[in-house]
């Protein structure tokens, strides 16, 4: 291909998501000449069309100190960037229905304690009491004051713009289509746009590419294992305000929160549909209605008024992969977030910040190294672990 | 008074008696929410996000700004919608 | 379980009644579908049913009768149902009292009609400035003036024939302004008119009704302001060069209670595009419209457009390409007796006529590229979330270049009416920022439900698990 257009960086970035904008931002705070590719436009995935979840709550222990100190981060972003990300921090009410799931939440709640995430356990008079909207089908709940909610589109885009302040080259419609590797190190990344090839020159990658990412990771021969899964969010009509956490149960399948101008957003928790297609399934539709209507009775007068479909990038265990790879050094993965990355973008991107100009991140990120799915099991029976029964009932979204 | 015509011309349907914001409000049966407020001579009927009045502008139920609550039931377009007996009509402001 | 039918027939207007009774004749099982209470569409628009009328136009009795007949060739008729969405093999999703919730039909006809187009200027918002659309509903179906003092303001001699109506019904009727300056353009297109004596007849009759009553007509004029605190009470005109841009310094302001607002008519083509018909971007036809063959079958199998949802092209037309619709549609299930070709050919002349009648119509009657240009700063675009043009210009600059970008940025498109008013508006607006085409600016990315649908509704369905077949099928 003819590569009309060269430039040189400290690091290239593959992913206009949350993780590789936020990645970009920190990385030129700290002086780092960046160039991101996005194959189409900043925040026009999974980051930008999640249910704006931003919390630590409900996740494996793993993940844990990650959320934790992203939240922190969420809490000061909209002066950190200059523009407000609709981020509010109104709590997450995690509910149950039955006395099985409240034994599961009672677990999680002790080992959160112990982890120093401040979570409570509401019995059903206390439920009933602290939100008296949702449905009487429900028997208790955990609750974390510290998580809360923001708006998707905006906070990804804001990242994108305020990287563009700090001095990154964002290269949107530019799909990255190889990695130059010499003597076991990356020297280059090729994209390709509408105009022709772009080629950036630099020794570090970072692969925040989202469910895209096995199909440049294989030009490496590199095995990542993420497969796609279609995810779906319906938004009603503009509602009185009815409520300010985020709320979630797994018993009825569906999540949901109340966005600023008073529209109610229904998202889907379950087994969703393992493909890359964007369309919305009637079938879903429906059960997002039911889920809905019978979590927040106060919306069996709503309409729904938009639905849309993102893609979600699963791993085997639903915990990212993080950090760098053997055998090509300066080569970074960032990606597998399992449908609960948007909380977590920006503490990965300044984690990677710091693994990049300080030679170690903050946070130790040695549990999300690719390397551990080689440890626990053989490559050939990575396709069982997919669909383990451990794992379908394990959070993902 | 812009109801239509003398009797040779236009036969109304009953009168219909219909509460609009706790006051009654005289209409005939066959006209829609709209026409009957339109009528009374009422042309704003609603208040958006940003508290900007609104009433009828499309007329047949696609630029949804006519919205108003009928016996409780919220967004229920104005220029669709035949009046009846007893309806209560809600033009509050925000949704 | 969806029902099953041969035909499905999506809108009771001219184009969707030609074709419900054009199949039905046929011999093929038709479900006519309209999301209002009685059929007809806008063109055929009747007398509510409670009221007595002594004296129906010509269009309501036309409208009446071909409504009989599809009655009598026993066409199944759903009422106030809204399609949508549509889901793998053309699986249509209802909403509607009597409808079912699901639809299979082997043929889908498309007439899904127009709607005004909606133009922003300043105060374009106020209440009391609507649609002439909206002016011929009351008048039609309630006999209802929209207001006491009223302005029309558009292009075309539709806008005549209401301001005669309007007369006619005893309302002060302030001004005709006709964005175009017709008179050398017209006469190059006198020879079309031959044939279409009925469209003459009335239009001067409109014209003679006006000169008696004393109402200007001005060739070369728009709107400027619409000034009201809750309402409308006056407005500025402006004169317009050849490009519809206002001539500064030619303003006049008329007192008036009531704006009605008659430029022309953007297809509804959300059902079509939803279904994957492709799309070409036709402003002589309102906007983008299906390509369609000579059966009016999109790029989709088994899915027809016809009538003005399928491009403006106004009553008569929709009327032959409904019949067309109909037969081809028949013929695709199996029914008809005779030669296919033969009978739509049959229809050639009539449907020649009309597009040449269409053709001329746009030719004086499309609005200038200045149009979009009677906005300023803080002109709102997006009625629904209240998006001003400054906002537009604002995402723009922060590198927003397609109308999907601007929509995630600014929230305009995100309301209630899903983008159908303020779709070419901001399209226009991205497109002169940017110096890119309309169609590279795009549109709304249509996704189901395409207009509200209750919760209720829709959870009812998931509870009965009726929808279990339908249930994985998917739409882009």
């Amino acid at each position: 291909m003819n590569t009309s257009r060269k430039m040189g960086a400290e690091v290239a970035i593959v992913g206009g998501g949350i993780v590789g904008c936020a990645a970009a931002y920190y990385l030129a705070r700290r002086g780092a000449k960046v160039v991101l590719l996005e194959k189409s436009v900043i925040g026009g995935e999974a980051s930008g069309r999640n249910g704006g979840g931003v919390r630590a709550q409900c996740r494996d222990r793993r993940e844990r100190p990650l959320a934790m100190a992203s939240i922190r981060l969420w809490v000061g972003l909209e002066a950190e960037l200059g523009f407000d990300v609709e981020y509010h921090q109104g709590g997450n009410i995690r509910m149950a229905t039955n006395d099985e799931r409240m034994a599961v939440l009672r677990r999680e709640a002790e080992e959160e304690l112990a982890d120093g995430l401040a979570v409570e356990m509401w019995d059903r008079d206390e439920l009933r009491r602290r939100a008296p909207y949702l449905g009487g089908v429900f028997s208790g709940a955990k609750y974390c004051p510290t998580d809360g909610t923001a708006n998707p589109i905006l906070a990804t885009r804001a990242f994108g713009w305020a990287a563009r302040r700090a001095g990154v080259t964002l290269l949107t419609q530019t799909e990255a289509v190889s990695v130059g590797v010499q003597a076991g190190r990356v020297t280059s990344l090729t994209g390709r746009d509408r105009d022709g090839g772009v080629l950036v020159e630099a020794p570090r990658l970072i692969h925040a590419g989202g469910p895209w990412t096995p199909m440049l990771s294989d030009t490496l021969g590199i095995q990542v294992p993420i497969e796609p899964a279609r995810s779906v969010v319906a938004v009603t009509q503009r509602m009185p305000p009815l409520f300010k956490e985020f709320i979630s149960s797994h018993d009825l399948g569906v999540y949901g929160r109340q966005a600023r101008e008073g529209h109610v957003h229904i998202g889907g928790i379950g087994t969703p549909g393992r493909t890359f297609d964007q369309g919305v399934p009637a079938g879903v539709i429906e059960r997002l209605a039911r889920g809905a209507a019978e979590a927040i009775p106060a919306l069996r007068g709503a309409s729904f008024l938009r639905t849309w479909t993102g893609t979600l990038e699963m791993t085997p265990d639903r915990v990212p992969i993080i950090g760098p790879v053997d055998g090509v050094e300066g080569y970074i993965l960032a990606s597998g977030f399992s449908g609960h990355g948007f909380c977590l973008g920006p503490i990965v991107g300044k984690l990677l910040s710091e693994l990049i100009v300080d030679g170690e991140p903050s946070l130790s990120l040695r549990e999300f190294r690719l390397s551990r799915f080689a440890e626990t099991v053989g490559s050939a029976q990575m396709g069982e672990e997919m669909d383990s029964p451990r794992l379908r009932g394990m959070e993902h979204y | 008074m812009t109801r239509i015509g003398t009797s040779p011309e236009v036969e109304r349907g009953q009168p219909i008696t219909i509460t609009v914001d706790g006051e009654p409000l005289q209409a005939y049966a066959g006209e829609t929410i709209a026409g009957a407020l339109l009528a009374a001579g009422r042309k704003a009927w609603r208040r958006t996000l940003h508290g900007r009045p609104r009433g009828m502008f499309c007329g047949i139920g696609v630029c949804f700004d006519c919205l108003v609550t009928v016996n409780d039931t919220p967004h229920v377009r104005a220029c669709l919608t035949p009046v009846a007996a007893g309806m209560v009509i809600d033009t509050g402001g925000k949704p | 379980m969806a029902d099953r039918v041969e035909v499905a027939v999506v809108g009771a207007g001219p184009a969707g009644l030609s074709a419900a009774l054009a199949a039905a004749r046929a011999g093929a099982q038709v479900t006519l579908i309209d999301s209002h209470r009685a059929p007809g569409g806008q063109y055929f628009k009747q007398a509510a049913a409670e009221l007595w009328v002594g004296n129906p136009s010509r269009h309501q009795r036309e409208g009446q009768a071909l409504w009989q007949k599809v009655m009598e060739a026993g066409v199944r008729f759903l009422p106030e149902t809204v399609v949508w969405g549509t889901f793998e093999g053309n699986l249509l999703a209802l909403h509607g009292p009597q409808a079912p919730s699901f639809l299979q039909a082997q043929a889908i006809i498309l007439a899904t009609g127009a709607y005004d187009r909606p133009v922003a200027f300043p105060g374009w918002t106020l209440p009391g400035v609507m649609t002439a659309g909206a002016a011929q509903v009351l008048l039609k179906q309630q006999r209802i003036l929209p207001g006491k003092r009223i302005l029309l303001a558009g292009t075309g001699p539709l806008q005549v024939v209401l301001a005669a109506e309007l007369v006619r019904a005893g309302a002060d009727v302030v001004a005709v302004l006709e964005g175009g300056r017709l008179f050398t353009a017209s006469l190059r297109h006198l020879g079309v008119l031959w044939g279409q004596w009925r469209r003459l007849v009335e239009g001067l009759s409109s014209r003679l009704t006006l000169s008696r009553w004393r109402v200007a007509f001005r060739p070369g004029w728009g709107i400027a302001e619409a000034h009201g605190r809750d309402q409308v009470e006056a407005a500025t005109i402006t004169r317009l060069d050849q490009d519809w841009r206002p001539i500064p310094g030619s303003e006049e302001t008329l007192a008036c209670d009531t704006l009605c607002l008659g430029y022309g008519f953007i297809p509804s083509n959300t059902l079509a595009r939803l279904m994957g018909a492709e799309q070409d971007w036709r402003p002589d036809r309102g906007g983008e419209v299906p390509l369609r063959d000579g059966h009016m079958q999109t790029n989709v199998p088994g899915v027809y457009a016809a009538g003005d949802g399928a491009g403006i092209g106004g009553g008569p037309l929709a009327l032959v390409e409904g019949e067309i619709a109909g037969i081809a549609a028949a013929a695709r299930t199996g029914h008809g007796a005779g030669d296919v070709e033969r009978e739509i050919r049959r229809l050639s002349p009539a449907l020649a006529r009309e597009r040449r009648f269409q053709q001329m119509y746009a030719a004086l009657f499309t609005p200038g590229p200045g149009l979009y240009e009677w906005s300023r700063e803080d002109t709102i675009l997006c009625r629904c979330e209240e998006v001003t043009q400054g906002d537009v210009r604002r995402a723009v600059a922060l590198g927003a270049d397609s109308i999907n970008e601007v929509k995630a940025i600014t929230r305009c498109g995100m309301g209630d009416c899903q983008g159908r008013m303020c779709g070419h508006l901001v399209a226009q607006c991205i497109a002169r920022e940017t110096g890119r085409s309309v169609t590279e600016v795009g549109v709304f990315r249509p996704r189901p439900p395409i207009f509200p649908v209750p919760i209720s509704a829709l959870g009812r369905h998931a509870a009965d698990d009726t929808s279990a077949g339908a249930a994985e099928a998917i739409r882009r």
